[in-house]
């Protein structure tokens, strides 16, 4: 299953394709000058459509990838979850460290 | 052919009191101060504050006051975009939704500055985080074409100001900040029609001329490799920092 974006309501805003975890959102090479999402590399993991603020992104259950498409897709969505938590747990650890200098 | 607006205002850049001070510009006794309260200049941008806050409720306030020194830039920059438009032929309608969006960015300066009382400070006790009214800076000509500064800073810059107010909002949700988070949340509103105005006019503009899609989108391309970058170096900075975690498959 994929995500699509109505072309009529996207601002733009690129929200969604920060958020995506497989980078299957595009917008520079669009046509049309408005994002789009390559369902060859959406996982259905609903986080474009939870931060698009003008709920443009609806669920399309006609459209699905290939199994080996979407594996592929799942391994660059880990891969981008454990960057993610190494910048999380980082800049925790730093600010936490920080706080306690400070306030001792 | 009448004397352009901006030539009629009087010379002299845009003030503020307490005047503009970047953190490029304290002295050695301030940046010893400013080590005491926040650990040094390198905390002193909205990422890393955001999780000082997360543990410490009292860097709410230099947290706030990096978001409100971006405002005042706001205000200057859109202000300036309203009278700009007099030099390009644009709708006299998408100065107007210029001119609204300047009223916008005051409105949030002094949301924040409130909001900075209510959380024991003030407009001058931490440096501004960027630079002031850039009036002597030489733009080259090329960049100053609407459709440009639309794509970079409407669409982009807005764009990713989206993310940091719904972080802040989020954070002031969980830590029980509820002025801050009302106040956020009224500002992120505001960014969602700031954008949607930039996409909106880049599109109107466009149809006349579609060269300014291409620049536009280019400009706007580069801008965002440059924000990526940025956040690519942290993202490098704490994995050589952080032990490597495995995601579970």
């Amino acid at each position: 299953m994929s995500y699509e974006i109505h072309q009529e309501s996207c601002i733009n805003c690129g929200w969604c394709r920060r958020e995506c975890p497989t980078e299957t959102i595009f917008y520079f090479d669009s046509v049309n000058r408005k994002h789009r999402v390559e369902p060859d590399g959406c996982i259905d993991c609903d986080i474009c459509a939870q931060v698009c603020p003008m709920s443009c992104i609806t669920h399309n259950p006609d459209v699905r990838p290939t199994p080996e498409n979407l594996e592929a897709a799942k391994v660059r969505a880990r891969k981008w979850a454990g960057q993610q938590r190494i910048l999380k747990v980082g800049l925790r650890s730093y600010a936490e460290a920080q706080v306690i200098r400070l306030t001792s | 052919m009448t004397q352009a607006f901006k030539e009629r205002l009087a010379p002299g850049g845009a003030r503020r009191e307490p005047p503009y001070r970047s953190i490029m510009e304290m002295s050695d006794e301030e940046r010893a101060a400013l080590a005491e309260k926040l650990g040094g200049p390198q905390n002193y941008n909205p990422v890393v504050l955001r999780e000082m806050a997360r543990k410490d409720r009292r860097f709410f306030a230099p947290l706030i006051m990096a978001i409100l020194s971006a405002e005042f830039r706001g205000v200057d920059f859109f202000g300036r975009f309203v009278v700009e438009t007099e030099e390009y032929n644009v709708p006299w309608h998408m100065t107007l939704a210029f001119a609204r969006q300047t009223f916008d960015e005051s409105r949030h300066t002094q949301l924040n500055m409130q909001l900075l009382e209510s959380l024991g400070s003030y407009v001058g006790e931490y440096p501004d985080i960027i630079l002031g009214p850039s009036g002597d800076v030489e733009i080259p000509a090329e960049d100053l074409d609407p459709a440009i500064l639309m794509a970079r800073i409407n669409i982009s810059l807005e764009g990713f100001a989206l993310t940091t107010f719904e972080e802040i909002r989020d954070l002031a949700e969980k830590t029980g900040e509820t002025m801050v988070e009302h106040c956020h949340d009224f500002n992120m509103a505001d960014e969602v029609t700031h954008v949607g105005i930039g996409d909106y006019w880049l599109e109107k503009l466009s149809e006349e001329q579609p060269w300014r899609a291409t620049r536009a989108k280019a400009a706007q391309e580069e801008f965002e490799k440059g924000i990526e970058m940025v956040r690519q170096m942290a993202r490098q900075y704490m994995g050589a920092t952080t032990k490597q975690e495995t995601t579970p498959a």
